[in-house]
């Protein structure tokens, strides 16, 4: 008996141990990974550090784009102390949006009681979901967090959520661009500078991972590991705050009284490139952009290419007085009717002809057979080694993520009617950033500087200087001094002259192109333009206004010209610069 | 004679390390003891700092909306400022004595 009992006992000791074994074995190494994460998520704590989007400051350092705190509300059910019905009942009418502004009275009363009346819906539905942890509404704003915590509803709580803020509105909002969400659920900026400089401005997400006790307080002698967040680095720009203010809201007014359909002004301060304003119509509102057509996104001052017309005969004038080819008293030989080539006839925009016209009269009367002649002179490889001097056929480095390059053809590629065309503006499609920067030239006495919006990136400590400093000669002394008298007396003689200030010293020139649409120009439709730098003789400012399908008048004398000239009006006053005379 | 020297000095060295092992494990304690409680203060001012943060955050983004041109447009027509749309431009006047001499 004794011995069958050892035998037993030597059977079922084994037996166990083996059996502890297996157990342990399932445990320790089957079961390790999933047991070791549940025994740190009660024990460890991970705290995301969430990095603050870089701010965007205008010249004077007021935000033109800033990072804002909002809040997630969310409900963690076992916490709960209320029943959903009276969660839903005490919170709704905190969170529902207000109704629209437009309602009044008894509609006032009954859009606002269907809104709340949703959102408690909303709410039930959200808590009756199986989920332990439910998110409610995103987007909180401070007032309504604090009310909601005025509640003291046990097993509420707030996330905090970064998000932009514009303090301007939809100010700027083309330059700016916006920030929207990247495939990953990621902020990233879209357009403008947020794209250009997304990686600058986003900075870098940290985390703190740290022991925690039974009550949730971190256990100061257990395992702590801390990377910090970097937050996103600040960008200063050259944008004055009020010019931009003041151009929108004329260009605006422009818009409404010429009947355009869209309008750009791009404002420059000569010697250095710095934009000082950047404005286009129609925008939108970057904080909501999503509400806004997707066409409307991109900058029209840099991603859009037109047909320049006669703001761009000061550029090829400039061209054939640099290289000699020209005087400002040189006669047109072949002024006094169109000019025919091959199966084209090159006339006047007003069909008047000036036998023996001199260069100045050519800008002054805007007269295209003038310009042709004059690029007779100078030959058609010269003129494009100037255009492409004043850097047309490709980008001008502007920082905008969304500048293209325009187009301007090899000289191989050009045949004798295109040379002629090309003299007045028809057959190149420019930027408006490219035309102003190339304009910009003439009042920098003959020095293309690169245009730039940045000028500082700081990350709170260090400021780096990051304006571009690029330059290079295109003309001459002389023939910039000629080239701006030309200018000038475009405007005291020629057909703009009655919107120009008194006493004013200013050198610009209009254009009023057709647009091409399919194969031809339309008889209606036109771009008026006006691009021009005052004072004359030391410019403070050159600037572009560039009006699509005015219809007030096709003219650009009747609509663009008088817009920058209000504009210039304000510019002069703004700057404190007296009158000439 | 040197066998009985090595063993009184090993003997007081173990003495020694004795007492030190002791001493740092009483500060061990003490020290853990006071940090265990001091987890909560450490909870309590990062809510603070992270409170203070929210509320700097706030009052910049309240600044900025206050000063902008946007609002300070409104708030002007409100009190009834205007534009100058024909601004006096002043010239210096000529001086007496260069006047006389002419």
């Amino acid at each position: 008996m004794t011995k069958i009992r050892i035998k037993v006992i030597q059977l079922i000791i084994p037996l166990l141990a083996s059996l502890i074994i297996a157990r342990l074995f399932y445990w320790q190494v089957v079961r390790a990974d999933f047991l070791t994460s549940r025994a740190s998520s009660q024990y460890e704590q991970t705290v995301t550090l969430q990095a603050k989007r870089g701010g965007i400051y205008s010249t004077d350092g007021s935000v033109l784009a800033g990072t804002d705190e909002n809040y997630l509300l969310y409900a963690y059910k076992p916490q709960l102390n209320r029943s959903p019905q009276e969660i839903s009942h005490t919170v709704a009418p905190i969170i529902t949006s207000p109704p629209p502004a437009t309602a009044s009275g008894i509609d006032l009363v009954r859009l606002q009681q269907n809104s709340i009346a949703q959102t408690q819906s909303f709410i039930l539905d959200r808590l009756n979901q199986d989920s332990s942890w439910v998110a409610i509404k995103h987007h909180l704003s401070r007032d309504q967090k604090e009310a909601i915590e005025a509640l003291n509803l046990a097993g509420l709580g707030f996330d905090i959520e970064l998000v932009r803020y514009y303090p301007e509105s939809s100010m700027s909002a083309q330059m700016l661009g916006f920030v929207g969400k990247d495939i990953n659920g990621q902020a990233r900026g879209y357009f403008g500078l947020e794209g250009y400089y997304d990686r600058e401005l986003q900075g870098q997400p940290g985390k703190v991972e740290q022991e925690m006790d039974a009550w949730g307080n971190p256990i100061l002698v257990g395992n702590f590991s801390e990377f910090d967040s970097k937050n996103g680095r600040d960008l200063l720009t050259t944008i004055n705050r009020s010019v931009q203010y003041q151009v929108e809201k004329l260009l605006k007014d422009g818009l409404l009284r010429y009947q355009a359909i869209s309008g750009t002004v791009i404002v420059m301060e000569p010697k250095s490139g710095a934009i000082i304003a950047m404005a286009s119509f129609p925008n939108y509102n970057p904080a909501i952009f999503y509400q806004f057509p997707a066409e409307h996104y991109k900058n029209p001052a840099v991603a859009d290419v037109f047909e320049p017309g006669s703001i761009f005969k000061p550029l090829v004038m400039a061209a054939a007085l640099d290289a000699g080819a020209i005087e400002p008293e040189t006669q047109c030989d072949i002024c006094a009717g169109p000019i025919h080539i091959g199966s084209y006839t090159i006339g006047t925009w007003n069909n008047e002809y000036h036998p023996n016209t001199t260069m100045t009269e050519t800008i002054i009367h805007s007269d295209n057979t003038g310009m042709v002649f004059a690029t007779r002179r100078l030959g058609k490889d010269k003129l494009h080694d100037y255009l492409a001097n004043f850097g047309l056929g490709k980008k001008t480095g502007v920082d905008l993520e969304d500048e293209t390059t325009g187009e301007l053809r090899s000289s191989a590629d050009w045949h004798e009617i295109d040379a002629a065309t090309i003299a007045f503006g028809q057959g190149i499609a420019l930027t408006p950033i490219q035309i102003i920067t190339a304009i910009n030239t003439i009042a920098n006495h003959g020095v293309w500087v690169q245009p730039y919006i940045t000028q500082t990136i700081s990350d709170g400590s260090k400021v780096i200087s990051i304006a571009p400093n690029k330059s290079r000669r295109v003309l001459g002394e002389a023939a910039t001094d000629q080239i701006t008298q030309m200018m000038v007396a475009a405007i005291e003689e020629g057909d703009a002259k009655w919107a120009k200030p008194k006493d004013m010293s200013i050198a610009g020139k209009t254009g009023t192109a057709q647009i091409p649409v399919a194969g031809h120009y339309d008889e209606e439709k036109t771009i008026a333009s006006f691009v021009g730098f005052a004072p004359a003789d030391n410019p403070k400012f050159a600037m572009l206004v560039k009006l699509r399908e005015p219809q007030s008048s096709p003219w650009a004398a009747e609509t663009a010209a008088p817009l920058w000239m209000s504009l210039a009006r304000f510019l002069l006053l703004y700057y404190n610069i007296p009158p000439q005379n | 004679m040197n066998r009985i020297i090595i063993h009184h000095k090993l003997a007081a060295a173990c003495k020694l390390v004795t007492v030190i092992v002791l001493f740092l494990a009483g500060v061990n304690l003490v020290v853990s003891n006071q940090l265990s409680t001091q987890g909560q203060d450490l909870a309590a001012t990062n809510q603070q700092t992270l409170l203070l943060e929210q509320d700097i955050t706030f009052l910049r983004q309240q600044i900025a909306t206050a000063s902008s041109l946007a609002f300070l447009d409104e708030t002007a027509q409100g009190l009834g400022f205007i534009e100058i749309t024909h601004p006096l431009a002043l010239s210096p006047a000529e001086s007496v004595a260069f006047a006389a001499r002419e």
